[in-house]
Protein backbone atom coordinates (compact mmCIF):
# COMPACT_ATOMS: atom_id res chain seq x y z
CA UNK A 1 0.00 0.00 0.00
CA UNK A 2 2.67 2.60 0.72
CA UNK A 3 4.60 2.09 -2.52
CA UNK A 4 3.44 5.47 -3.93
CA UNK A 5 5.25 8.06 -3.29
CA UNK A 6 4.77 10.81 -0.61
CA UNK A 7 2.31 13.34 -2.10
CA UNK A 8 4.29 17.14 -0.86
CA UNK A 9 2.63 20.45 -1.47
CA UNK A 10 4.96 23.72 -2.37
CA UNK A 11 4.00 26.92 -2.56
CA UNK A 12 4.10 29.25 -5.20
CA UNK A 13 6.00 32.58 -5.11
CA UNK A 14 8.82 33.20 -2.62
CA UNK A 15 9.21 30.16 -0.94
CA UNK A 16 9.62 27.71 -4.28
CA UNK A 17 13.20 28.51 -5.55
CA UNK A 18 14.53 28.22 -1.63
CA UNK A 19 12.80 25.02 -1.21
CA UNK A 20 13.53 23.53 -4.49
CA UNK A 21 17.22 24.46 -3.84
CA UNK A 22 17.26 22.73 -0.30
CA UNK A 23 15.90 19.53 -1.43
CA UNK A 24 17.94 19.29 -4.51
CA UNK A 25 20.95 19.59 -2.73
CA UNK A 26 19.41 16.32 -0.32
CA UNK A 27 19.21 14.24 -3.69
CA UNK A 28 15.09 14.94 -4.60
CA UNK A 29 15.38 17.10 -7.39
CA UNK A 30 12.33 18.00 -9.20
CA UNK A 31 11.54 20.73 -12.22
CA UNK A 32 8.09 21.94 -13.30
CA UNK A 33 8.15 21.76 -17.42
CA UNK A 34 5.22 23.17 -19.42
CA UNK A 35 3.49 24.96 -17.28
CA UNK A 36 2.56 21.90 -15.06
CA UNK A 37 1.54 21.96 -11.64
CA UNK A 38 2.40 18.62 -10.21
CA UNK A 39 5.85 16.77 -10.67
CA UNK A 40 7.87 13.60 -9.45
CA UNK A 41 11.19 13.47 -7.95
CA UNK A 42 14.09 12.12 -9.89
CA UNK A 43 14.08 9.79 -7.03
CA UNK A 44 10.28 8.57 -7.09
CA UNK A 45 10.17 9.63 -3.61
CA UNK A 46 8.04 12.70 -3.94
CA UNK A 47 4.90 13.71 -5.67
CA UNK A 48 5.24 17.51 -5.65
CA UNK A 49 1.90 19.71 -5.99
CA UNK A 50 2.48 23.54 -6.40
CA UNK A 51 -0.43 25.39 -5.14
CA UNK A 52 -1.09 28.83 -4.10
CA UNK A 53 0.29 30.00 -0.61
CA UNK A 54 -3.16 30.40 1.21
CA UNK A 55 -4.57 27.36 -0.54
CA UNK A 56 -1.55 25.08 0.33
CA UNK A 57 -3.08 23.82 4.32
CA UNK A 58 -6.31 23.33 2.64
CA UNK A 59 -4.98 20.80 0.14
CA UNK A 60 -3.14 19.02 3.39
CA UNK A 61 -6.05 19.59 5.42
CA UNK A 62 -7.82 17.30 3.22
CA UNK A 63 -5.58 14.86 2.82
CA UNK A 64 -4.64 15.86 -1.05
CA UNK A 65 -1.65 16.20 -0.61
CA UNK A 66 0.19 14.57 2.72
CA UNK A 67 2.99 16.76 2.95
CA UNK A 68 3.34 20.62 2.75
CA UNK A 69 5.67 23.45 3.42
CA UNK A 70 4.78 26.92 4.41
CA UNK A 71 5.17 29.74 7.03
CA UNK A 72 3.85 29.52 10.29
CA UNK A 73 1.48 32.86 9.12
CA UNK A 74 0.26 31.21 6.23
CA UNK A 75 -1.20 27.47 8.22
CA UNK A 76 -2.08 29.99 11.72
CA UNK A 77 -4.66 32.24 9.12
CA UNK A 78 -5.96 28.49 8.27
CA UNK A 79 -6.85 27.64 11.27
CA UNK A 80 -6.16 24.04 10.48
CA UNK A 81 -3.52 21.89 12.30
CA UNK A 82 -0.73 19.72 11.29
CA UNK A 83 1.49 17.23 12.51
CA UNK A 84 5.14 19.63 12.69
CA UNK A 85 8.58 17.23 11.13
CA UNK A 86 10.48 19.65 10.70
CA UNK A 87 11.20 23.93 10.83
CA UNK A 88 13.18 24.52 7.79
CA UNK A 89 16.44 26.76 8.08
CA UNK A 90 15.20 29.51 5.23
CA UNK A 91 12.72 31.89 5.03
CA UNK A 92 12.26 33.18 8.26
CA UNK A 93 10.25 36.20 8.55
CA UNK A 94 8.51 38.48 10.92
CA UNK A 95 4.96 39.35 11.66
CA UNK A 96 4.91 43.14 12.60
CA UNK A 97 2.66 46.27 13.84
CA UNK A 98 3.63 49.33 11.69
CA UNK A 99 2.31 52.79 11.11
CA UNK A 100 3.54 56.23 9.87
CA UNK A 101 6.47 57.79 11.00
CA UNK A 102 4.99 60.79 12.37
CA UNK A 103 1.98 58.75 13.41
CA UNK A 104 0.10 59.69 16.78
CA UNK A 105 -1.85 58.08 18.37
CA UNK A 106 -5.44 59.80 18.10
CA UNK A 107 -8.44 57.02 18.41
CA UNK A 108 -10.40 57.08 21.96
CA UNK A 109 -9.36 54.12 24.31
CA UNK A 110 -11.03 50.98 23.70
CA UNK A 111 -10.43 51.82 19.71
CA UNK A 112 -7.63 50.04 17.86
CA UNK A 113 -8.22 49.77 14.28
CA UNK A 114 -5.78 47.58 11.97
CA UNK A 115 -5.68 46.69 8.04
CA UNK A 116 -4.33 43.63 7.67
CA UNK A 117 -4.31 40.31 5.70
CA UNK A 118 -3.73 38.48 8.81
CA UNK A 119 -6.96 38.67 10.32
CA UNK A 120 -6.92 35.52 12.39
CA UNK A 121 -3.92 36.21 14.17
CA UNK A 122 -3.98 39.93 14.72
CA UNK A 123 -7.25 38.95 16.57
CA UNK A 124 -5.94 36.31 18.57
CA UNK A 125 -2.84 38.38 19.12
CA UNK A 126 -4.59 41.40 20.32
CA UNK A 127 -7.35 39.79 22.23
CA UNK A 128 -4.57 37.27 24.27
CA UNK A 129 -3.56 41.29 25.58
CA UNK A 130 -7.01 41.95 26.45
CA UNK A 131 -6.95 44.68 23.75
CA UNK A 132 -9.94 45.24 21.45
CA UNK A 133 -9.19 45.24 17.84
CA UNK A 134 -11.29 46.35 15.13
CA UNK A 135 -10.13 44.84 11.82
CA UNK A 136 -10.34 45.76 8.04
CA UNK A 137 -9.20 43.21 5.67
CA UNK A 138 -6.82 43.36 3.09
CA UNK A 139 -5.51 41.18 0.38
CA UNK A 140 -2.47 43.45 -0.73
CA UNK A 141 -0.69 46.38 -0.53
CA UNK A 142 -1.18 46.64 3.22
CA UNK A 143 1.27 49.50 2.93
CA UNK A 144 -1.46 51.76 1.66
CA UNK A 145 -3.67 51.72 4.51
CA UNK A 146 -2.29 54.19 6.83
CA UNK A 147 -0.73 56.08 4.17
CA UNK A 148 -4.19 56.75 2.58
CA UNK A 149 -6.12 56.73 5.70
CA UNK A 150 -8.07 53.84 5.86
CA UNK A 151 -6.44 52.65 8.92
CA UNK A 152 -3.82 53.87 11.37
CA UNK A 153 -1.84 50.55 12.02
CA UNK A 154 -1.19 47.24 9.88
CA UNK A 155 -0.19 44.02 10.81
CA UNK A 156 2.31 42.61 8.24
CA UNK A 157 5.30 40.38 6.97
CA UNK A 158 8.14 42.27 7.28
CA UNK A 159 11.62 41.33 5.65
CA UNK A 160 13.83 43.77 4.60
CA UNK A 161 11.67 47.09 6.06
CA UNK A 162 11.97 48.36 2.78
CA UNK A 163 8.60 48.51 1.55
CA UNK A 164 7.51 50.72 4.67
CA UNK A 165 10.23 52.95 4.93
CA UNK A 166 9.52 53.61 0.85
CA UNK A 167 5.62 54.26 2.11
CA UNK A 168 6.71 56.58 5.02
CA UNK A 169 6.31 53.51 7.55
CA UNK A 170 7.91 52.53 10.46
CA UNK A 171 7.34 48.72 12.46
CA UNK A 172 6.15 49.55 15.92
CA UNK A 173 6.72 46.10 17.05
CA UNK A 174 7.64 42.68 16.42
CA UNK A 175 4.81 40.77 16.93
CA UNK A 176 6.05 37.42 16.40
CA UNK A 177 8.49 35.35 14.41
CA UNK A 178 7.40 33.34 11.71
CA UNK A 179 9.07 29.84 10.32
CA UNK A 180 9.06 27.93 7.51
CA UNK A 181 7.82 24.03 8.91
CA UNK A 182 7.54 20.99 6.40
CA UNK A 183 4.34 19.09 8.61
CA UNK A 184 2.08 16.78 7.91
CA UNK A 185 -1.83 16.15 7.57
CA UNK A 186 -2.22 14.03 10.96
CA UNK A 187 -4.25 10.60 9.42
CA UNK A 188 -1.39 10.62 6.80
CA UNK A 189 1.37 10.76 8.70
CA UNK A 190 0.34 7.81 10.53
CA UNK A 191 -0.16 5.51 7.73
CA UNK A 192 3.15 6.46 6.25
CA UNK A 193 5.17 7.63 9.32
CA UNK A 194 8.07 5.13 8.39
CA UNK A 195 8.68 6.83 4.77
CA UNK A 196 7.97 10.49 6.18
CA UNK A 197 10.15 9.56 9.15
CA UNK A 198 13.09 8.97 6.29
CA UNK A 199 12.39 11.96 4.28
CA UNK A 200 12.51 14.04 7.61
CA UNK A 201 16.33 12.99 8.30
CA UNK A 202 17.28 13.19 4.51
CA UNK A 203 16.12 16.74 5.06
CA UNK A 204 17.45 17.49 8.59
CA UNK A 205 20.96 15.98 6.78
CA UNK B 1 -40.25 31.80 -1.40
CA UNK B 2 -36.55 32.74 -0.57
CA UNK B 3 -33.93 31.74 -3.33
CA UNK B 4 -31.01 32.00 -0.97
CA UNK B 5 -32.37 29.99 1.25
CA UNK B 6 -33.72 26.96 -0.76
CA UNK B 7 -30.55 26.42 -2.25
CA UNK B 8 -28.14 26.56 0.94
CA UNK B 9 -27.59 24.06 3.81
CA UNK B 10 -27.59 25.56 7.29
CA UNK B 11 -24.04 24.08 8.22
CA UNK B 12 -23.81 21.00 10.42
CA UNK B 13 -26.48 19.28 8.41
CA UNK B 14 -26.19 16.71 5.71
CA UNK B 15 -28.78 15.65 3.38
CA UNK B 16 -28.61 12.28 1.33
CA UNK B 17 -30.67 11.00 -1.74
CA UNK B 18 -31.65 8.25 -4.05
CA UNK B 19 -28.37 6.26 -3.97
CA UNK B 20 -26.31 7.65 -1.64
CA UNK B 21 -29.03 7.43 1.00
CA UNK B 22 -29.86 3.38 -0.42
CA UNK B 23 -26.10 3.20 0.25
CA UNK B 24 -25.91 4.11 3.39
CA UNK B 25 -29.38 2.31 4.62
CA UNK B 26 -27.70 -0.62 3.44
CA UNK B 27 -23.86 -0.38 5.52
CA UNK B 28 -25.86 0.79 8.55
CA UNK B 29 -28.05 -2.66 8.32
CA UNK B 30 -24.96 -5.18 7.59
CA UNK B 31 -22.78 -3.50 10.75
CA UNK B 32 -26.25 -3.71 12.57
CA UNK B 33 -26.21 -7.37 11.96
CA UNK B 34 -22.70 -7.82 13.15
CA UNK B 35 -23.58 -5.99 16.17
CA UNK B 36 -26.04 -8.36 17.08
CA UNK B 37 -23.85 -11.46 15.97
CA UNK B 38 -21.68 -9.93 19.19
CA UNK B 39 -24.82 -9.33 21.29
CA UNK B 40 -24.98 -5.39 21.18
CA UNK B 41 -28.25 -4.17 21.83
CA UNK B 42 -29.39 -1.11 20.04
CA UNK B 43 -30.58 2.14 21.73
CA UNK B 44 -31.43 5.63 20.87
CA UNK B 45 -30.64 8.95 22.22
CA UNK B 46 -32.61 11.93 22.70
CA UNK B 47 -31.60 14.88 19.40
CA UNK B 48 -31.44 17.56 22.28
CA UNK B 49 -31.22 17.32 26.19
CA UNK B 50 -30.51 20.23 28.93
CA UNK B 51 -27.37 22.03 28.04
CA UNK B 52 -25.49 22.30 31.54
CA UNK B 53 -25.85 18.73 32.03
CA UNK B 54 -23.08 18.34 29.36
CA UNK B 55 -21.46 21.83 29.33
CA UNK B 56 -18.51 20.44 32.02
CA UNK B 57 -17.19 17.97 28.76
CA UNK B 58 -17.29 19.88 25.94
CA UNK B 59 -13.99 21.68 26.53
CA UNK B 60 -13.37 23.29 23.51
CA UNK B 61 -15.92 21.75 21.35
CA UNK B 62 -18.90 23.96 23.54
CA UNK B 63 -17.67 26.46 20.52
CA UNK B 64 -19.47 24.20 17.65
CA UNK B 65 -22.50 22.98 19.08
CA UNK B 66 -25.92 24.12 18.55
CA UNK B 67 -27.76 25.59 21.81
CA UNK B 68 -31.43 26.52 21.67
CA UNK B 69 -33.80 27.65 24.78
CA UNK B 70 -37.10 25.70 25.02
CA UNK B 71 -40.65 26.84 26.18
CA UNK B 72 -39.84 26.49 29.71
CA UNK B 73 -36.78 29.01 29.12
CA UNK B 74 -34.13 26.07 29.69
CA UNK B 75 -31.52 26.26 27.64
CA UNK B 76 -30.73 22.94 25.46
CA UNK B 77 -27.94 21.27 23.01
CA UNK B 78 -28.61 19.53 20.48
CA UNK B 79 -27.13 15.70 20.11
CA UNK B 80 -23.19 16.48 19.33
CA UNK B 81 -21.60 13.79 20.39
CA UNK B 82 -23.45 10.08 20.77
CA UNK B 83 -21.41 8.47 23.87
CA UNK B 84 -22.42 11.91 26.10
CA UNK B 85 -25.77 11.49 25.37
CA UNK B 86 -25.95 7.73 25.86
CA UNK B 87 -24.07 8.27 29.10
CA UNK B 88 -26.76 10.56 30.57
CA UNK B 89 -29.67 8.25 28.89
CA UNK B 90 -28.39 4.77 30.30
CA UNK B 91 -26.59 6.05 33.61
CA UNK B 92 -29.89 7.34 34.94
CA UNK B 93 -32.20 4.31 33.20
CA UNK B 94 -29.67 1.58 34.38
CA UNK B 95 -28.33 0.31 37.57
CA UNK B 96 -25.37 -1.27 38.79
CA UNK B 97 -27.84 -4.81 38.46
CA UNK B 98 -28.02 -4.15 34.46
CA UNK B 99 -24.21 -4.35 33.45
CA UNK B 100 -22.13 -5.60 31.82
CA UNK B 101 -24.16 -4.45 29.12
CA UNK B 102 -23.59 -4.63 25.30
CA UNK B 103 -25.24 -1.37 23.27
CA UNK B 104 -24.60 -0.09 20.19
CA UNK B 105 -25.84 2.96 17.40
CA UNK B 106 -25.96 4.12 14.23
CA UNK B 107 -27.71 8.10 14.68
CA UNK B 108 -26.52 11.07 13.46
CA UNK B 109 -25.12 14.43 15.10
CA UNK B 110 -25.73 17.80 14.96
CA UNK B 111 -22.49 20.49 15.31
CA UNK B 112 -21.15 23.72 13.46
CA UNK B 113 -18.80 23.35 11.22
CA UNK B 114 -16.77 25.64 8.82
CA UNK B 115 -18.31 26.00 5.38
CA UNK B 116 -14.62 24.85 4.05
CA UNK B 117 -14.92 21.41 6.69
CA UNK B 118 -18.27 20.31 5.23
CA UNK B 119 -16.57 17.72 3.65
CA UNK B 120 -15.32 16.52 7.18
CA UNK B 121 -18.71 13.84 7.04
CA UNK B 122 -19.10 13.72 10.62
CA UNK B 123 -22.99 14.09 10.97
CA UNK B 124 -23.18 10.48 10.99
CA UNK B 125 -21.59 7.87 13.30
CA UNK B 126 -22.60 4.03 13.86
CA UNK B 127 -21.00 2.89 17.44
CA UNK B 128 -20.62 0.05 20.41
CA UNK B 129 -20.34 0.49 23.61
CA UNK B 130 -19.96 -2.17 26.68
CA UNK B 131 -20.68 -0.72 29.64
CA UNK B 132 -19.56 -2.08 32.98
CA UNK B 133 -16.60 -3.97 31.21
CA UNK B 134 -13.73 -3.86 33.23
CA UNK B 135 -9.93 -4.85 32.76
CA UNK B 136 -8.33 -6.05 29.42
CA UNK B 137 -11.34 -7.82 27.84
CA UNK B 138 -13.62 -5.31 27.30
CA UNK B 139 -10.64 -3.68 25.26
CA UNK B 140 -10.09 -6.71 23.01
CA UNK B 141 -13.54 -7.13 22.27
CA UNK B 142 -14.41 -3.62 21.39
CA UNK B 143 -11.21 -3.46 19.17
CA UNK B 144 -11.86 -7.15 18.10
CA UNK B 145 -15.60 -5.50 16.72
CA UNK B 146 -14.28 -2.95 14.97
CA UNK B 147 -11.35 -4.97 13.43
CA UNK B 148 -14.47 -6.88 12.16
CA UNK B 149 -16.12 -4.06 11.00
CA UNK B 150 -13.74 -2.86 9.13
CA UNK B 151 -13.08 -5.88 7.80
CA UNK B 152 -17.19 -6.49 6.24
CA UNK B 153 -16.84 -3.00 4.90
CA UNK B 154 -13.76 -4.30 3.39
CA UNK B 155 -11.40 -1.62 4.37
CA UNK B 156 -8.14 -3.78 4.70
CA UNK B 157 -5.78 -0.71 4.42
CA UNK B 158 -7.20 0.45 7.74
CA UNK B 159 -4.74 0.98 10.53
CA UNK B 160 -6.19 0.74 14.42
CA UNK B 161 -3.56 2.94 15.86
CA UNK B 162 -3.50 2.26 20.27
CA UNK B 163 -2.42 4.71 22.46
CA UNK B 164 -3.54 5.77 25.83
CA UNK B 165 -4.86 8.84 27.67
CA UNK B 166 -3.91 6.79 31.33
CA UNK B 167 -0.30 6.93 30.01
CA UNK B 168 -0.63 10.59 29.69
CA UNK B 169 -2.26 10.94 33.07
CA UNK B 170 0.99 9.38 34.64
CA UNK B 171 3.42 11.44 32.61
CA UNK B 172 1.78 15.10 33.09
CA UNK B 173 -1.33 14.16 35.37
CA UNK B 174 -0.11 16.37 38.51
CA UNK B 175 0.39 19.84 36.28
CA UNK B 176 -2.59 21.97 35.65
CA UNK B 177 -4.71 22.27 33.68
CA UNK B 178 -4.02 24.49 30.76
CA UNK B 179 -0.73 22.72 31.12
CA UNK B 180 -2.03 19.55 30.65
CA UNK B 181 -4.24 21.15 27.81
CA UNK B 182 -1.24 22.74 25.96
CA UNK B 183 0.62 19.73 26.15
CA UNK B 184 -2.15 17.26 24.80
CA UNK B 185 -2.33 19.70 21.95
CA UNK B 186 1.91 19.14 21.92
CA UNK B 187 1.87 15.48 21.33
CA UNK B 188 -1.02 14.84 19.37
CA UNK B 189 0.65 17.02 16.99
CA UNK B 190 3.92 15.89 17.68
CA UNK B 191 5.36 19.13 18.77
CA UNK B 192 8.50 17.36 20.61
CA UNK B 193 10.37 20.14 21.57
CA UNK B 194 7.28 21.56 23.96
CA UNK B 195 6.99 17.88 25.43
CA UNK B 196 10.54 17.51 26.75
CA UNK B 197 12.28 14.45 28.05
CA UNK B 198 9.41 11.99 27.57
CA UNK B 199 9.39 12.97 23.76
CA UNK B 200 11.10 9.81 23.13
CA UNK B 201 8.35 7.24 24.46
CA UNK B 202 5.28 9.69 23.32
CA UNK B 203 7.02 9.50 19.96
CA UNK B 204 7.05 5.57 19.65
CA UNK B 205 5.25 3.84 16.91
CA UNK B 206 5.63 0.14 16.20
CA UNK B 207 4.46 -2.87 18.41
CA UNK B 208 3.97 -4.51 21.32
CA UNK B 209 7.19 -5.74 21.91
CA UNK B 210 8.66 -1.91 21.20
CA UNK B 211 6.24 -0.16 23.63
CA UNK B 212 7.74 -2.89 26.40
CA UNK B 213 11.43 -1.86 25.68
CA UNK B 214 10.29 2.04 26.17
CA UNK B 215 9.90 0.72 29.92
CA UNK B 216 13.43 0.71 30.35
CA UNK B 217 14.56 4.50 29.59
CA UNK B 218 16.30 6.02 31.88
CA UNK B 219 13.60 9.13 32.82
CA UNK B 220 10.80 6.43 32.60
CA UNK B 221 8.72 6.57 36.32
CA UNK B 222 7.02 3.66 38.03
CA UNK B 223 3.69 5.09 36.92
CA UNK B 224 4.74 5.43 33.27
CA UNK B 225 6.17 2.16 33.57
CA UNK B 226 3.64 0.39 34.27
CA UNK B 227 1.40 2.10 31.75
CA UNK B 228 3.14 0.75 29.12
CA UNK B 229 3.13 -2.47 30.21
CA UNK B 230 -0.17 -2.34 30.62
CA UNK B 231 -0.50 -1.29 26.95
CA UNK B 232 1.80 -3.81 25.84
CA UNK B 233 -0.07 -6.55 26.72
CA UNK B 234 -3.52 -4.95 25.51
CA UNK B 235 -1.37 -4.97 21.93
CA UNK B 236 0.55 -8.21 22.18
CA UNK B 237 -2.83 -9.63 22.50
CA UNK B 238 -4.56 -8.02 19.40
CA UNK B 239 -1.61 -8.47 17.53
CA UNK B 240 -2.59 -12.22 17.58
CA UNK B 241 -6.20 -12.42 17.70
CA UNK B 242 -6.99 -9.35 14.90
CA UNK B 243 -6.79 -9.02 10.85
CA UNK B 244 -3.21 -9.04 10.71
CA UNK B 245 -0.93 -5.65 10.76
CA UNK B 246 -4.50 -4.02 11.83
CA UNK B 247 -2.53 -2.77 15.07
CA UNK B 248 0.11 -0.71 15.85
CA UNK B 249 0.90 1.29 18.82
CA UNK B 250 1.17 4.70 18.24
CA UNK B 251 1.81 6.87 21.71
CA UNK B 252 0.75 10.18 20.01
CA UNK B 253 -2.71 9.25 19.91
CA UNK B 254 -4.11 10.35 23.52
CA UNK B 255 -7.50 11.08 23.01
CA UNK B 256 -10.29 13.60 21.67
CA UNK B 257 -11.66 13.77 24.67
CA UNK B 258 -11.32 14.77 28.03
CA UNK B 259 -13.48 11.69 29.37
CA UNK B 260 -10.78 9.38 28.05
CA UNK B 261 -9.23 7.45 31.16
CA UNK B 262 -7.21 4.15 29.78
CA UNK B 263 -6.41 2.73 26.49
CA UNK B 264 -7.42 5.21 23.68
CA UNK B 265 -7.61 4.65 19.97
CA UNK B 266 -8.10 5.56 16.29
CA UNK B 267 -8.56 4.04 12.99
CA UNK B 268 -6.99 5.55 9.52
CA UNK B 269 -7.19 4.53 6.20
CA UNK B 270 -5.28 5.77 3.17
CA UNK B 271 -6.98 9.05 1.07
CA UNK B 272 -8.83 9.63 4.32
CA UNK B 273 -7.80 13.26 5.43
CA UNK B 274 -8.70 12.56 8.98
CA UNK B 275 -9.72 9.15 11.27
CA UNK B 276 -12.63 7.12 10.19
CA UNK B 277 -12.88 6.23 13.96
CA UNK B 278 -12.37 7.12 17.54
CA UNK B 279 -12.89 5.31 20.88
CA UNK B 280 -11.45 4.42 23.89
CA UNK B 281 -11.95 3.32 27.60
CA UNK B 282 -13.97 5.98 29.71
CA UNK B 283 -14.06 4.74 33.24
CA UNK B 284 -15.75 7.57 34.87
CA UNK B 285 -18.20 9.53 32.91
CA UNK B 286 -20.88 7.39 33.70
CA UNK B 287 -20.84 8.13 37.09
CA UNK B 288 -21.29 11.82 36.39
CA UNK B 289 -24.83 10.62 35.21
CA UNK B 290 -25.87 8.26 38.31
CA UNK B 291 -23.74 4.70 37.08
CA UNK B 292 -20.73 3.76 38.78
CA UNK B 293 -19.81 1.94 35.67
CA UNK B 294 -16.27 1.62 33.94
CA UNK B 295 -16.99 1.70 30.17
CA UNK B 296 -15.14 1.26 26.57
CA UNK B 297 -16.39 2.56 23.33
CA UNK B 298 -16.19 3.66 19.91
CA UNK B 299 -17.73 5.85 17.16
CA UNK B 300 -17.18 5.28 13.49
CA UNK B 301 -18.20 8.03 10.89
CA UNK B 302 -19.70 5.98 8.23
CA UNK B 303 -19.77 8.99 5.82
CA UNK B 304 -16.16 9.20 5.08
CA UNK B 305 -15.83 5.68 3.60
CA UNK B 306 -19.20 4.71 2.07
CA UNK B 307 -17.86 5.90 -1.13
CA UNK B 308 -14.86 2.90 -0.66
CA UNK B 309 -17.49 0.52 -0.09
CA UNK B 310 -18.08 -2.04 -2.49
CA UNK B 311 -21.65 -3.08 -2.38
CA UNK B 312 -21.01 -6.36 -4.31
CA UNK B 313 -24.05 -7.79 -6.99
CA UNK B 314 -26.74 -6.28 -4.88
CA UNK B 315 -29.04 -4.39 -7.00
CA UNK B 316 -30.13 -0.52 -6.26
CA UNK B 317 -33.71 0.14 -6.21
CA UNK B 318 -32.92 2.95 -8.93
CA UNK B 319 -32.06 0.05 -11.25
CA UNK B 320 -35.02 -1.87 -10.47
CA UNK B 321 -37.02 -2.57 -13.93
CA UNK B 322 -40.44 -2.59 -14.68
CA UNK B 323 -42.45 -5.55 -14.75
CA UNK B 324 -43.52 -6.97 -18.06
CA UNK B 325 -47.37 -6.97 -18.32
CA UNK B 326 -50.44 -5.38 -21.00
CA UNK B 327 -52.40 -4.54 -18.01
CA UNK B 328 -51.58 -3.42 -14.50
CA UNK B 329 -52.58 -6.54 -12.60
CA UNK B 330 -50.19 -8.60 -14.77
CA UNK B 331 -47.23 -6.61 -13.99
CA UNK B 332 -48.72 -7.02 -10.20
CA UNK B 333 -48.21 -10.62 -10.85
CA UNK B 334 -45.19 -10.78 -12.84
CA UNK B 335 -43.44 -8.01 -10.47
CA UNK B 336 -44.73 -10.63 -7.45
CA UNK B 337 -42.75 -13.45 -9.10
CA UNK B 338 -39.56 -11.32 -9.74
CA UNK B 339 -39.86 -10.29 -5.86
CA UNK B 340 -40.34 -13.70 -4.88
CA UNK B 341 -36.90 -14.76 -6.94
CA UNK B 342 -35.17 -12.11 -4.71
CA UNK B 343 -35.39 -9.43 -7.88
CA UNK B 344 -36.55 -6.25 -7.48
CA UNK B 345 -39.18 -4.94 -9.66
CA UNK B 346 -41.49 -1.44 -10.22
CA UNK B 347 -45.31 -1.83 -11.22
Amino acid sequence: MNAAPLTLALPKGRLFDQVQDHFGRRGLKFDFNDRKLTALDESGTLKVILVKNADLPTYVHHGIAGLGVCGDDVVYESGHEFTHLLALAFGATKMALAARKDHVRDEPPGHLTIATKFTRFTRDYFHGLGIPVKIIRLDGSVELAPVLGLAPYIVDLVETGSTLKANGLEVLETLKTIGVNLFANTAYFKLRYQEIGRLVDTLKS
Amino acid sequence: MNDAQLYKLPQGTERLVLDEAFRRQVLTHRVQNLFTSWGYQPVQTPVFDFYDLYAPFLGTKSDSVYRLVDREGDLLVLRSDITLFLARSMGVVLSEGHTPLRVCYADTILRHQDLEDISANEFYQIGAEFIGSQGPEGDWELLLLLDEILTLLGLGEARIHLGSRALFDAAFGTLSPGRRRDLLKAVTLRRWSDVGDLASVFGYQGDAAGVKALGSLPGVSPQVKAELLALADRAATLETLGAADRFRVDLSEVGRHDYYTGLVFQVYQPGLGDALATGGRYDKLFSQFGLDSPSVGFSLHLGKVEHLVDLGDLSAPSAAPKAQGTTFADRVRQARILRSQGRNATL
